[in-house]
């Protein structure tokens, strides 16, 4: 009994840790503001995008992070403009918990991507993802600010995009990786190909 | 209790993981969250475990090392599905709830070993996940490190400190065996387990209040100390041992064959008491009374246990000291029937349950020379009691003098009786108790008592132990002194059984030696030198001696052959209750040959 319950123990806790620490899938995305784009990008301070999916459990990490990490900024720094893009693939959807934890984040406006267009247009395939342009709509950051899926904590994102808000330059080092619910089912690309 | 907390747990475990992430999604898609599988599996694959081992075997270490592994696991989990960071913050709240629960540093480990394991497996894989940006500094980890052991040592050095605390909650600090609480908890730490045979045994010191009193308590608990140490190298290894009182012991023994295994303890503990003591310059010779009761044939708690040791301890002390006795149902029987005579004991003189008895003392030349008065009780339920069983209770009771004053009186007023109604003046013995004798006014009581029933103090003899004189040579002798200035006459109880002191006896003021019936149960021809030269040694100091316990014509005639001077036995007569004694006395009054008959 002790040999079967330590197996099983130590699979599903490796199990869980490699649900954790899987990263979301992504792809290469434009290096500057996109063309075609609805959405709105401010002329005089920087803009912070963020796409989520409207259930992901996950994704409340990041919005706690980035709530987190704005507070913390030094109050004479310029506030950035935050877009919060939830993809709604099903209409039928409504605002729910994330929704609603995304308004509280002062200066943040919470909107639908319908059928998830806009994160197509920003390359955007996880949950989570978070773009930093400036005002001229350069981009400084891409990536994701947890360490680890639905974990809140010191993480190389977070440091990054804190680093590129306070110094208005293009993070450096190597992207981080976003941890989150898919935007889109494979199903979804099948439907939107046909 | 801990199986249900640990079901509560996962139970608990498995809402919040559907509360706080039910679902992973891919864009309309949706499965199973991991975390809510993680939540559902955690049973089987480790809480349902410890569940059954805290049912199975609940005070066994293995189930304490599956909760701590249980638990450690919980929290991670929680933590996990409620989006915190698996962090040192758990492993310490984990520590210090098993602390109050078990104080094991063994199970801390265990739990500190899951955590390593944890850290050290996750850590590697995913470090920043674990232990935040490793990129800013790559020795975050030694913070982890340092509370980690930093909580341990913490833990363990409190731990410690309060170890010694409890070490003094559960032992002797005398003699440094466990106490009762200790034996209590070492009870309830043995699992319950099919077939499995305990033995309790109750070892209680014979006189060891003698000892303690008279040579002080220092060298008593000097003994105490001593005991324990034989104890400790006769049974220690495979026993339990506790001090439960001031010279009583426990050992509990686990896993026994049965009674005659139990025995055998019992014995090896009386063959090890059973060698002198020396303390400072005493040499002491103890023994003990050993009381045995079996678990689970007369109890599965320890306090039946106990009871039914302490019953059988109480038989073997009544059965000579010295011995082991297995508790029985004649054992309970007896002590049920002894415990409620002890208790109506203290009801019996108010009642009017006690009477007195005469049995007559027969000189071998006149006839009758008197009566000893002797005690008798008759239990509303019980019926009679014999004094053998109900003295020694009323004397640990502290009922003795109220009884003994009350048999002197009625002694003294029936003796009065017997003239007033025409018999010739015939004398009465008292016994007197330790207790009695050693009141400072006894000597005053007497004569009181003598005053109000108007009798004679000639006619009255107090019959005392020698046991009782040689406690304070010089106290007897000047309370004696007093009571013979009176004109009372003293005889001496059971001489020869005891320290049978020559020197002592002409010093006092004593009339009469009363020989012990044991002497002439024994037909050998040293016991018949012995009593002809008490006989011999007490005309020679001018004393009188009575035989005691004569049953038949031989022993009378053998007593009458060597000058023994009052003879008294049922060869003569039982004891006589009062109110048949006129019927008696006229009898020897007016017939002659009854007369004759006692002194042929």
């Amino acid at each position: 009994m002790t040999t079967i319950s330590a197996v099983a123990t130590v699979a599903g806790i490796g199990a869980l840790f490699v649900f954790n620490g899987t990263a979301g899938l992504e792809t290469a995305g434009p290096g500057g503001w996109p063309e075609g784009t609805a959405v709105e990008r401010s002329r005089t301070a920087p803009t912070v995008l963020v796409f989520a999916h409207p259930f992901c459990s996950c994704t409340g990490a990041t919005l706690e992070e980035l709530d987190g990490l704005l507070a913390k900024r030094n109050s004479g720094a310029q506030a950035p403009v935050i877009r919060i893009l939830f993809s709604r693939s099903d209409p039928a959807w409504r605002p729910g918990e994330l929704w609603s934890r995304a308004s509280r984040i002062p200066g943040a406006s919470p909107a639908w991507d319908e059928g998830g267009k806009e994160a197509r247009i920003f390359g955007a395939r996880t949950s989570g993802l978070v773009f930093l342009y400036d005002r001229r709509g350069k981009l400084l950051f891409r990536g994701g600010i947890t360490s680890s899926r639905g974990h809140t904590g010191d993480s190389y994102g977070a440091e990054r995009l804190t680093a590129a808000l306070d110094s208005g330059q293009s993070a450096v080092g190597a992207p981080s990786k976003v941890f989150g619910c898919a935007l889109f089912a494979t199903s979804d690309d099948r439907v939107r190909e046909r | 209790m801990m199986s249900w907390l640990l079901a509560l747990e996962w139970a608990g475990m498995i809402v919040i993981a559907m509360v706080l992430s039910p679902r992973t999604w891919s864009g309309s898609e949706s499965h199973i969250h991991p975390h809510l599988w993680a939540a559902i599996l955690s049973g089987p694959a480790f809480i349902l475990p410890a569940i059954l081992l805290t049912v199975i075997y609940p005070t066994r270490q293995l189930t304490r090392h599956a909760i701590a592994v249980a638990q450690m696991l919980v929290s991670a989990l929680l933590i996990d599905i409620t989006g915190g960071r698996v962090e040192t913050h758990f492993h310490i709240f984990g520590s210090l709830a098993f602390l109050a629960f078990y104080r094991d540093w063994r199970v801390l480990m265990t739990a500190s070993a899951v955590i390593a394991a944890n850290h050290l497996i996750g850590g590697f894989l995913w470090p920043e996940a674990l232990y935040g940006v490793l990129t800013v500094s790559p020795w975050r980890w030694v913070e982890h490190a340092w509370w980690v052991v930093f909580e341990d040592c913490f833990l363990i050095v409190g731990g410690m400190r309060e170890g010694r605390l409890d070490w003094g909650a559960h032992h002797d600090t005398l003699t440094g065996l466990g106490n009762r609480l200790l034996l209590q908890e070492c009870y309830l730490a043995l699992p319950d387990l099919p077939n499995t045979k305990r033995a309790l045994l109750f070892i209680d010191l014979d006189h060891f209040k003698q000892a303690n009193d008279t040579l002080g308590h220092a060298v008593g608990d000097k003994v105490l100390m001593l005991v324990a140490q034989r104890l400790v190298e006769a049974v220690g290894s495979r026993a339990v041992l506790a001090r439960i009182g001031g010279d009583e012991f426990a050992a509990l023994l686990d896993n026994v064959a049965g009674p005659e295994e139990a025995i055998k303890t019992g014995n090896l503990i009386l063959a090890a008491l059973s060698v002198p003591f020396r303390v400072d310059e005493h040499e002491l010779m103890l023994s003990a009374s050993v009381g045995i009761s079996l678990y689970p044939d007369q109890g599965t708690d320890l306090a039946t246990l106990q009871e039914c040791a302490d019953s059988a301890m109480y038989f073997a002390k009544r059965q000579g000291r010295n011995a082991c006795a297995v508790f029985s149902a004649e054992i309970d029987e007896r002590e049920t029937v002894l415990r409620e005579i002890r208790r109506d004991l203290y009801r019996a003189l108010p009642r009017g349950e006690f009477s007195v008895h005469f049995q007559p003392v027969v000189d071998r030349e006149a006839g009758l020379a008197g009566f000893e008065a002797l005690l008798r009780w008759t239990h509303p339920v019980h019926g009679r009691v014999a004094p053998a069983d109900f003295i020694p209770m009323a004397e640990s009771a502290g009922l003795i003098a109220g009884i003994g004053e009350w048999v002197l009186t009625e002694a003294c007023r029936e003796c009065r009786t017997w003239q007033r109604r025409g018999h010739p003046p015939v004398s009465v013995g008292v016994n007197v108790s330790a207790v009695q004798f050693e009141l400072p006014g006894f000597p005053g009581r007497v004569i009181e008592i003598l005053r109000e029933c108007d009798l004679d103090p000639a006619l009255l003899t107090l019959e005392l132990t020698e046991g009782i004189i040689v406690r304070d040579m010089a106290f007897a002798a000047q309370q004696l002194g007093g009571l013979r200035a009176l004109g009372v006459r003293i005889s001496l109880d059971d001489f020869g059984t005891g320290y049978s002191s020559l020197s002592y006896l002409a010093s006092l003021p004593v009339d009469t030696v009363k020989l012990d019936r044991s002497f002439l149960n024994r037909d050998s021809a040293s016991d018949s030198a012995i009593v002809q030269s008490v006989i011999d040694l007490a005309h020679g100091i001018g004393m009188r001696v009575v035989a005691e316990g004569v049953e038949t014509l031989f022993q009378s005639n053998r007593l009458k052959e060597l000058n023994c001077d009052e003879l008294q036995g049922f060869y003569f007569s039982r004891a006589i209750p009062a109110d048949a004694l006129a019927g008696y006395l006229d009898s020897i009054q007016t017939d002659p040959a009854a007369v004759a008959r006692l002194v042929a």
